[in-house]
């Protein structure tokens, strides 16, 4: 468990507030990492991954001054690429060039693995969140990635608490039923 | 099989990354920053601000689902929806089964059934979405949609055989005392009148079979057995039926 998740929201609150305090250079180190990972498990494709992070933090900066005022200056950047990457696949999904078939998703992983050790020691996790459908995954990347609460996950996402519960639950109960990375083509969950 | 255990281990590591490579990046993002041109920035800006317009057209929805203004939520669900925002996917499925729902007590027409087929499929094509997304429960809603909007259900019909008038909601409106009176009119003087008012337009569209009879003094009284009246072609008329303006080709 990360730090942030030991701590009660108040807590991640208030590290959020000293790291925006401390500056943009301060809060970028923290966040990067963790919203281009959260982006590669969450997303179709890993290599949109570092452009959503880099708009959003580029985002960030812009309004730097108004995140400062934020009792949560986090949730607005993971809300913010949460939002940029499902418009983003919205887009391609309508000019049908988004690749969501397992085959597709599984060579994308082994790229996004030879350039990210942390993706290659889990690659079998990533490859049961990205078959999950899109509610479900973004719930357990918030709230065990991103370290949110249930509550917080509700506001970021914009659903009821009673949503995300749901979403979660059946989202864990589909990954302990998850079978290892497929080789075999086939339809994830998310493909209509 | 994949615990929590799992997603504890990757949450322990998601962070690390070598500080070098951290501040290599920040130093691109800065100078990626400064060397950006006005028309970047605006770009960005309005990206920035088309994620607001989501939750803002989501907001709206909400607001006219709340007052009954379902075709006004429809229109704002459908901005949320097409960017996948939130829950806005199953909303519009919901707000588009419910107006396909006001269907079903009106009377047949091939309008109505070409307009409730088209809110039926649009609103089953976002449930599928929906359920794509997680709503598991739109795969019930949209079972329920198909049951119930079966197009070989018995339909009211407009009118019945005694009362052809009836079909007009409110055949007051009409100056002339609805459709059935202006059939008596000429031609031209009745193609005047039903271009200029809406009751007896409409009446003579839902009219499923033949245009009511014209009164004692019309020149050409329809058929008793109430077919359709016989066409007489002019020049260049074909009797076949035009396709709708949805219909396929």
């Amino acid at each position: 468990m990360t730090d942030s998740q030991d701590r009660d929201p108040a807590d991640r609150g208030h590290q959020a507030r000293a790291l925006c305090m401390a500056g943009f250079d301060a809060f970028y180190m923290f966040y990067r990492t963790r919203l281009v990972r959260f982006v590669k498990v969450q997303g179709s494709n890993a290599s949109w991954a570092e452009d959503v992070a880099d708009d959003t933090m580029m985002a960030a900066l812009d309004k730097w001054d108004f995140l400062l005022t934020y009792d949560r200056p986090d949730s607005w950047l993971f809300k913010v690429a949460s939002r940029k990457l499902r418009q983003l696949e919205a887009q391609a999904r309508r000019h049908c060039y988004l690749k969501e078939d397992l085959a597709s998703s599984s060579s994308d992983l082994k790229i996004a693995a030879a350039q990210d050790e942390w993706v290659a020691d889990h690659l079998d996790l990533i490859t049961g969140m990205r078959s999950l459908p899109r509610r479900q995954c973004d719930v357990i990347a918030l709230h065990h990635f991103g370290g949110y609460s249930i509550r917080e996950t509700a506001q970021i996402l914009e659903i009821k608490v009673a949503t995300v519960k749901t979403h979660l639950y059946r989202g864990l109960q589909a990954l302990r039923q998850h079978q290892g990375a497929p080789a075999a083509a086939g339809l994830t969950g998310r493909t209509l | 099989m994949i615990t929590e255990a799992d997603l504890r281990a990757a949450a322990a590591t998601i962070d690390q990354a070598p500080e070098a490579e951290l501040r290599r990046k920040l130093s691109e993002l800065q100078a990626a920053r400064k060397s950006r041109t006005q028309r970047e920035v605006m770009r960005q800006q309005s990206e920035l601000d088309a994620l607001q317009v989501d939750q803002q057209a989501y907001q709206e929805a909400s607001r006219a689902e709340d007052t009954g203004a379902l075709h006004q939520a429809a229109d704002w669900y459908r901005v949320a929806a097409e960017n996948d925002f939130a829950d806005a996917q199953l909303k519009l499925a919901k707000v588009l089964d419910s107006l396909a729902g006001e269907y079903l007590t009106r009377p047949e027409s091939r309008a109505a059934t070409r307009e409730e087929m088209d809110l039926v499929s649009d609103a089953a094509r976002w449930y599928a979405a929906a359920y794509a997304a997680g709503d598991l429960e739109a795969a019930e809603l949209l079972d329920n949609l198909i049951a119930r909007h079966d197009p070989r259900r018995p339909r009211a019909h407009p009118a019945s055989a005694d009362s052809p008038a009836s079909a007009d909601p409110d055949p007051g409106a009409c100056a002339l005392g609805g459709l059935r009176n202006v059939m008596g009119l000429q031609l031209a003087e009745m193609t005047a009148h039903c271009n200029t008012c809406p009751p007896c337009l409409k009446e003579l569209f839902l009219w499923p079979v033949a245009p009511p009879s014209p009164a004692e003094n019309a020149p050409a009284p329809a058929p008793a057995d109430g077919s359709r009246m016989p066409c007489q072609p002019l020049s260049g008329c074909r009797s076949a039926p035009r396709p709708g303006p949805s219909d396929p080709a």
